[in-house]
């Protein structure tokens, strides 16, 4: 089918369209709504929960919405559950792994975007196969190794696997960014005197600022919601992010429930507004090299 | 030019990885000797009760200094294994289990960690199950003895006016209530994962099966004893007797709960269960503790369990950490970590003599010669205990399958 | 690749870039690679010390593991059922978040949600959802007299995995319904309209235009999405503990049991070096099927 055939049939079906076309919209927006519920209940139930006082928690048979709304909850959480030195240990360890990742990565994209060199495939594979193995497909290799170094339980540890198994994405998403800098931009301040290092600093690095501004919040949100590689190594609660704090908690045998949930609501709202500010940029950056 | 600025980047990025793992190696070097304690949570009043200890310990010896980790009971076993694997062992530990590592050499023999007064008002029979090889590895902090609790209202109501003895009596009352309050569970039988094990050793041992054979060495589960015990357990699960799946119900998220809320009427409770429903919301429960249902034919058992203090030699603190547990036992001090567990029976005979007239704890005591215990001085026990545990999961649905596969896992276990 | 100014370099020269990148790679992901094929051949005390070297007894003693088998047959069902019905739905999930109504930007936000959130949040929260006594699920069953008592779907070894395999594809829906949004995107209006015209030959014309442009997307989006699946962990493990039993273990959640519950590092580390090759085969399919060296070539 040609382009010309196509808009030839769309004309002719413009009528019918514009009749079906209110009927048509309102069905989409109420199946986009459903389906939109389904993929927020358990957050919604959390709320739900996090709002009921204590005594509430245990009814049977539960209540859909809390009888007495206890938005305070919210601020006892951090008196119920050392929910604050979690998030604390959380913030330190995202931190972290997000400044040691970018700048580790960002060299490389640069140098891999810019250069053909001998090590170039290798590296690039090595980068791929870093991305398809997770943590967990290691955990023992990497328990046994940070054993060596002493570096279980400590926050090092974490940090350096999660930079680790973080790079990959970090450097296919930024190279794209780099790639997409018209190389003739840094040609001419390269004409102009300026050495390799300085046309990186001043043109090449502002010019890909929102790929590392994405790259680096990727980064942040995934070493804010690691489990496994801190579950295993991160035995004392001083060092427990709440990913793994807070999970504990439910093996405990009163679960407070609510403060659980309002903790997890804590956790989750930010990086969820961080989420989706980078919408745009992650889709192309996770399948760099896949989709066009 | 250039190319300085480079490796000037990249050096930077070099260091800053290198003084991260630099750093845990030159935190270590403190001035004061540290003591790193990992202590079971009984009950939340553990944590408050060694904060106040410690505070009292270390202003009365200057230059220790304690870290503390009070851990929860599903927890603390891997928990003490990372720390071991990760070269950071801590000195004390007080849990369930020391023959495993007694059998890996990493425990200081219990002469070592306390002073021989100390040792000799700990009670005999506790002391010969701290034994590994014949010498004592461990120095037991309290016991339980575990009775069958039940809901004096419920079932004088549905018209059981004695707690059954036997398994047959069992089955009447669990009928009789389910007929008369058709929303209360009959049996609270929580075999889930944290303590699968007592329940599973509880109910064999009143049908005459024992863990392990000290003679042959080997462990004895997959016999007819456990088979009909566990037939036995599955008809009441199929009789809609107990609370749904018990392969997923925990003890006190569970059983206990619903034990608490007048929706169990009988359960499997210890000398602690007053304690933790007086915590729990049920303390306006009327029950009543009897001793458990055995097989028709059999005689009653209760299950004996005993907890350790250990002391871990990797760091060469022996002198710190008997000055610690001397501390610990101290009658005022042990007195104090009594209450804060909830109700167990003390391990010294000076405490014991205290306990024998206390209300509750009294008849526990009196139990003790009845009681079976674990077989925790073997070495491949916290193994098989964790496959009895898991196994529980689908025991109730097929009962050989499950007891030929801890047997199997267990010898494996055992004989590696 | 489009460098006039640079030539192609020493590898040496490199370094300064890239050598910080490798040193992490090697150090963290390449070494316990090669620490868990040694782990694999020795023997591992109770309380983790190595005693020796074991041969292939780790090997052998996990072939002779009542509980592999099941476990095997859990991951293939695992794999396939949630990367199928993934694809398979996500498919019109892209292209209602692609289509024009009110109301798609909070479509839109709403899948990001579980993809955002932790994995284990989201787990923790589907396991209170199902708590047979104080869970909702259980409310909703009862008041719609589906049942009358309370229902524990996740203790039942009959429901458990079902209703993991749901999470599991709620949870995985995200990532591939948005890399099918880009690709959809990626399609000019024209053609996608022209597909879409009417209710007779959308069907086939979906199938005709839409789908064969998405192939590229869709294929690649399979690979990864199967990856993430086969090496996910955080699901099962909040919510069952690969319990009752060993009823809902895959290969992930059995050889962490088998390290830290039967404390059998060395067992444990030879089942992760099977899974290590399963991961390899992924990785070939994803070479094979991105083109990923033509494509950086652009």
């Amino acid at each position: 089918m040609t382009i010309t055939q196509i808009n030839k049939k769309r004309k002719t079906s413009r009528k019918k369209r514009s009749k079906n076309s209110r009927i048509k919209s309102v069905s989409l927006s109420l199946t986009g709504i459903i389906v939109a519920f389904l993929f927020i209940f358990p957050y919604v139930t959390m709320l739900s929960t996090a709002l009921k006082p204590k005594s509430d928690i245990t009814d049977m048979p539960p209540t859909y919405f809390p009888k007495i709304y206890e938005w305070g909850n919210f601020i006892k959480v951090f008196q119920e559950i050392p929910f604050g030195m979690y998030m604390r240990n959380t913030l330190v360890i995202s931190i972290a792994t997000m400044i040691i990742g970018i700048i580790v990565a960002v060299p490389a994209a640069y140098y891999v975007a810019r250069n053909n060199f001998r090590l170039r495939t290798p590296f690039l594979l090595l980068v791929l196969i870093t991305q398809m193995f997770s943590p967990t497909s290691l955990l023992i290799g990497i328990y046994r190794e940070l054993s060596i170094f002493n570096l279980v339980n400590t926050y090092q540890g974490l940090i350096l696997v999660n930079v680790s198994f973080n790079l990959a994405f970090s450097v296919w998403i930024l190279s794209s960014f780099f790639k997409s800098i018209p190389v003739e931009i840094e040609e001419a301040a390269f004409i102009d005197g300026a050495s390799r290092f300085q046309t990186f600093r001043k043109i090449s690095l502002p010019l890909a600022a929102p790929g590392i501004v994405t790259t680096a919040i990727f980064t942040f949100i995934a070493a804010w919601n690691e489990y496994v590689v801190a579950y295993t190594l991160a035995s004392s609660p001083e060092k427990q992010p709440f990913s793994v704090g807070l999970s504990l908690l439910t093996g405990l045998y009163e679960v407070k429930w609510n403060f659980l949930f309002a903790g997890s609501l804590i956790a989750i709202i930010p990086i969820i507004i961080l989420f989706i500010s980078i919408e745009k940029y992650l889709v192309g950056g996770l399948t760099a090299g896949s989709v066009k | 030019m250039l190319k300085r600025k480079l490796s000037l980047l990249s050096t930077a990025a070099v260091i800053s990885l290198g003084a991260s793992l630099a750093l845990p190696l030159s935190s270590a070097q403190a001035e004061d000797v540290t003591l790193k304690l990992v202590m079971a949570s009984y009950t939340d009043d553990m944590l408050p009760y060694y904060t106040d200890l410690i505070t009292r310990f270390e202003a009365a010896n200057a230059g220790i200094k304690v870290d503390l980790d009070v851990v929860a009971w599903p927890e603390i076993g891997q928990k003490v294994k990372t720390l071991i694997a990760s070269g950071q062992s801590p000195d004390i530990v007080n849990n369930d289990e020391f023959a495993g590592e007694a059998a890996d050499g990493l425990l200081y023999p219990a002469n070592k960690i306390v002073s021989a007064a100390t040792l000799k008002d700990i009670i005999p029979a506790f002391r010969d199950n701290s034994k590994y090889n014949g010498v004592e590895y461990a120095v037991p902090d309290l016991a339980s003895a575990r009775a069958f609790f039940y809901n004096k209202t419920i079932l004088k109501g549905a018209g059981v006016t004695k707690p059954p003895a036997t398994w047959t009596e069992l089955k009447a009352a669990a009928i009789k209530i389910k007929a008369k309050y058709p929303d209360v569970y009959p049996l609270g039988l929580p075999l889930g994962v944290e303590e699968g094990q007592a329940e599973f050793t509880v109910w064999g041992g009143g049908n005459g099966g024992r863990l392990y054979n000290a003679k042959t060495k080997k462990y004895t589960i997959d016999t007819k004893e456990y088979l009909e015990t566990l037939t036995f357990l599955k008809g009441l699960v199929d009789s809609k007797l107990t609370q749904p799946n018990p392969g997923k119900t925990n003890r006190t998220d569970g059983a206990w709960s619903l034990f608490a809320k007048g929706k169990v009427a009988m359960v499997n409770g210890g000398v602690f269960l007053p304690d933790w429903l007086s915590k729990n919301g049920g303390e306006k429960i009327k029950w009543g503790a009897s001793a458990f249902p055995h097989a028709p034919g059999k005689t009653d058992i209760t299950l004996g369990v005993q907890d350790y203090f250990k002391g871990y030699k990797a760091n060469g603190r022996e002198t710190e950490i008997r000055k610690f547990l001397d501390f610990i036992f101290v009658p005022a001090n042990y007195a104090g970590f009594l209450k804060a567990a909830g109700g167990f029976i003390p391990a010294t005979k000076s405490a014991g003599k205290l306990a024998e007239s206390d209300p509750i704890i009294g008849p526990y005591i009196k139990l003790l010669p009845k009681a079976i215990f674990y077989p925790g001085t073997v070495g491949s026990w916290s193994a098989c205990k964790a496959d009895i545990v898991t196994q529980m999961g689908t025991a109730m649905l097929n009962p050989k399958k499950a007891l030929t596969n801890i047997q199997k896992k267990c010898d494996a276990a055992n004989a590696g | 690749m489009s460098t006039k100014t640079f030539k192609k370099g020493s590898s040496f020269r490199s370094l300064p870039w890239i050598g910080p990148a490798l040193l992490l790679i090697f150090i963290f992901v390449l070494w316990p690679v090669v620490e868990l094929f040694l782990v694999s051949f020795r023997e591992i005390s109770v309380s983790g010390l190595i005693k020796g070297w074991a041969g292939t007894e780790n090997y052998k003693a996990l072939l002779d593991n009542s509980d592999l088998s099941g476990t095997l047959r859990r991951t293939a069902i695992w794999l396939v059922v949630v990367v199928t019905l993934t694809m398979a739905l996500s498919l019109p999930l892209a292209q209602l978040m692609n289509a024009n109504f009110r109301g798609r930007r909070f479509l839109r936000y709403s899948v990001i949600v579980p993809w955002a959130a932790s994995l284990v949040i989201t787990a923790t929260s589907w396991k209170w959802i199902l708590d047979p006594y104080f869970g909702i699920v259980t409310r909703i069953i009862v008041d719609l007299r589906i049942a009358e008592e309370p229902v524990d779907l996740l203790g039942d070894p009959r429901t458990s995995f079902i209703v993991l395999l749901a999470v599991g594809i709620t949870v995985s829906l995200p990532f591939t319904s948005y890399v099918l949004l880009a690709g959809l995107q990626a399609i000019p209006k024209e053609i996608m309209e022209a597909s879409l015209v009417d209710g007779a030959s959308a069907w086939k014309g979906y199938w005709a235009i839409t789908f064969p442009l998405l192939r590229p997307a869709f294929l690649v989006a399979a690979v990864i999405n199967s990856v993430y699946v086969f090496n996910s962990f955080p699901i099962i493990w909040v919510m069952t503990k690969g319990g009752p039993a060993y009823e809902t273990d895959t290969t992930t959640t059995f050889a962490y049991k088998v390290a830290f519950r039967d404390q059998d590092i060395g067992q444990s580390a030879s089942l992760a070096v099977g899974n290590f090759f399963v991961i390899l085969i992924f990785i070939m399919l994803f070479l094979k099927l991105s083109k990923w060296k033509e494509l950086d070539q652009r």
